[in-house]
């Protein structure tokens, strides 16, 4: 006995030939003239509503936009697997400069530049090159550094924490340095550390209460869209009268955060403006160059912020000045911390 | 017997028709989507059109997208047909790519194209195939059902790629969790040049047809179908249904596994945990392909060509959110699904309405 036949094949075949019909008279990409002002386009991997990387990457290459009066394409939740495509296109359609936000868009644009050769590839937050493409690599260690000095003279327990959101070398650097500026002040201090997520506020939340249940009473975050989850456990804290605690911002100045400006003296900031629009200007001048360009405190683009609101009464003179010392040694060479 | 020839015909005039109509209102829609979001409507939909297929560029970008959608549809599409529910083509994909970058970036057999692609590829399928058979294993001999324990195996997969990928994977001179890349000498060679027509495409469409025949002009697909029905029915006809569902989780993981390896040697050419939902998304294909292997092929062919036209309305002058893209790409599948249920019921009432010969029940049954 037959069933009765099914026929979708028939029906989706019809569907993508008609498709195909309409779409067989379109003419292909143009590609667009250089002339005119900049073109730049700038590729992530994730939202660029995030509270974190992807939005301080937006964030960054408008202020270039608004500053070098530049076209500006944005395209987030691009994955490695699409990147090439998106990139070649860009290419193709003349964009000059095109800026992949993570190291994993540092492969695709090697790929796509050894055919584009009239567009110019940056990768940012990337710590080796490839050629035909600029990286741009952050070295938080020595803001971090700072931060741990601060953090040591504002403990009373004698204790602090650093929370990462992945126990990668970049974020075990910034441990790295904040743990070495802390016991350069106090050498007896134990520093914590521990690893949550990016983007899962929850995690870093019950992690920073963890925390404060132990003593601790300065925490230094770098965990990007899940910071929000350490704010809170912070704010909770010092509403419950356990504190005073504070917290340390990352990557974007976090300063004024909404959940708990009061207790939030420092961030360690990378200015990633700064860094989009020296590699913007480079390739409006002709000068642009591959390789691997250091983006560090000695060229001002990974800093220390201090929160203006908390200077006097949290942030005392001697606190100020242990950080100046700091930062001398750290631009004169004298203190090397390694990245 | 003219009877039944003219009621075929019939079915394939109203089929166009109908397949006229749904591209109609697929336009009509994006338009509509367009112009209720304040973009020029017109303008998007050429866009989208032309970003799909547009150039030959294009339409390779369109097909590159389209192949492993095409092969985690078949392990969904292959696998349902049989009952057997494999939600873990995402955790097969990641295996059979991460055998595949290393057996190319790390075990290259003599440092030979001829020999490093096909072992490369065979590997990525064979991995992605045992992956499969784990989950079978669970709900055979421990009683967790298949739904489950691909799901958590998805999960396994994604950990086990990332510590490969930050442990002996790794590439050199960084820190990021990445794989070296694959050397040129070892990508899948193109059949366009200067486009993405790679031979993987070619390999996927001739699996598709080749489970296509299996399915429908063989014993071994006649059983599997019979147990997918009913289990019950298949014992009772002696079928080994077993042994049936052990071989079509392994075909099944095997071929996302290939998917997963034909990504990583045509495509990407280097490996991070982030290799797409393309496991996932070959669920929503199977289904609109309903379990055919050769609707799988037109359907993964629709959801490239939609993606790849979402990209292309991103990225120009219009800059269309990728959100209201998603919203848009959503509505246009929903629609599809909506339209293909539709012209199933139809057909089946145009079957029950069909005077039909007496036979005895044979292979050939459609089931």
């Amino acid at each position: 006995m037959k069933n009765p036949p099914q026929r979708p094949v028939p029906v989706i075949a019809a569907i993508l030939a008609f498709c195909l019909l309409i779409f067989s008279g379109a003419a292909g990409i143009q590609a667009a003239s250089i002339k005119g002002p900049l073109r730049i386009a700038f590729i992530c991997s994730g939202s660029v509503t995030d509270g974190g990387w992807n939005q301080q990457g937006k964030n960054a290459i408008l202020v270039v936009k608004k500053k070098l009066h530049a076209h500006v394409s944005i395209l987030e939740h691009i994955s490695p697997v699409r990147a090439v495509d998106v990139m070649r296109s860009y290419a193709m359609r003349g964009y000059n400069l095109i800026i992949g936000h993570g190291y994993e868009f540092l492969i695709p644009a090697t790929q796509v530049a050894a055919t584009a050769r009239k567009t110019k590839f940056a990768v940012s937050g990337a710590d080796t090159t490839k050629p035909g493409v600029l990286t741009l690599n952050f070295d938080l260690a020595q803001p971090s550094y700072e931060l741990g000095i601060l953090a040591a003279m504002l403990s009373k327990s004698g204790k602090i924490g650093f929370i990462g959101g992945e126990a990668i070398p970049s974020v075990v650097a910034c441990y790295h340095g904040f743990a070495a500026g802390a016991k350069s002040v106090k050498p007896t201090i134990k520093v914590a550390a521990a690893y949550t997520s990016w983007d899962q506020p929850a995690l870093s939340k019950s992690q920073a209460q963890a925390f404060i249940q132990q003593g601790i009473d300065v925490i230094y975050q770098n965990v990007d869209a899940a910071s929000r989850g350490v704010f809170e456990a912070v704010a909770q804290a010092n509403k419950s009268g356990r504190g005073p605690i504070y917290v340390f911002g990352s990557n974007s100045n976090q300063n004024n955060n909404p959940t708990c400006p009061r207790y939030t003296p420092a961030s360690a900031v990378i200015r990633l403006d700064r860094a989009f629009l020296r590699v913007a200007q480079q390739v409006k001048r002709g000068t642009f160059k591959p390789g691997v360009a250091p983006e560090n405190l000695q060229n001002g683009v990974c800093i220390v912020v201090l929160n203006p609101k908390l200077i006097g009464s949290v942030i005392t003179p001697a606190m100020q000045q242990a950080l100046a010392r700091a930062r001398r040694e750290l631009l004169t060479g004298k203190l090397h911390i390694a990245g | 017997m003219i009877k039944r020839f003219l009621h075929r015909v019939w079915n394939s005039v109203t089929a166009v028709a109908l397949a006229a109509l749904v591209c109609a209102g697929v336009l009509a829609l994006a338009v509509g989507a367009g112009a209720l979001l304040g973009y020029p409507p017109i303008h998007l939909a050429d866009l989208w059109l032309r970003g799909a297929a547009g150039s030959w560029y294009a339409l390779s970008s369109s097909c590159a997208d389209a192949c492993p959608l095409l092969l985690t549809g078949l392990a969904a599409g292959v696998a349902f047909r049989a009952g057997v529910l494999n939600i873990g083509a995402q955790g097969q994909f990641l295996l059979g790519a991460l055998v595949a970058v290393a057996l190319s970036t790390r075990m290259m057999i003599f440092h030979q194209a001829d020999l490093v692609i096909p072992t490369a590829l065979i590997g990525g399928a064979v991995a992605g195939g045992l992956w499969g058979l784990v989950a079978q294993y669970l709900e055979r001999y421990r009683s967790v059902p298949v739904v489950l324990s691909t799901i958590l195996l998805n999960f396994v997969a994604l950990y086990l790629a990332q510590a490969a990928l930050q442990g002996p994977l790794q590439a050199l001179g960084t820190a990021a969790a990445q794989s070296p890349e694959v050397a040129g000498k070892y990508w899948l060679p193109l059949f366009v040049p200067y486009t993405d027509f790679h031979i993987g495409i070619i390999l996927a469409l001739g699996l598709a047809v080749l489970l296509w025949v299996v399915q429908q002009h063989t014993t071994f697909g006649f059983e599997t179908r019979v147990v997918g029905l009913n289990p019950g029915t298949a014992k009772a006809m002696k079928m080994p249904v077993t042994i049936r569902q052990f071989q079509i989780m392994f075909i099944s993981g095997a071929c996302a596994g290939l998917g997963g390896a034909i990504q990583l040697l045509g495509q990407v050419h280097f490996m991070t945990a982030h290799m797409g939902n393309y496991g996932y998304a070959g669920i929503a294909v199977a289904l609109l392909g309903r379990l055919n292997p050769l609707g799988i092929i037109l359907s993964a062919l629709f959801f490239g060509f939609l993606d790849t036209g979402a990209f292309r309305a991103e990225e120009s002058s219009l800059a269309l959110p990728h959100d209201m893209a998603n919203v848009i790409k959503a509505v246009v599948i929903l629609v599809m699904l909506v339209l293909a249920g539709l012209s199933l019921r139809r057909a089946r009432r145009a079957g029950r309405d069909t005077p039909m010969p007496p036979t005895p029940p044979t292979q050939e049954s459609t089931l």
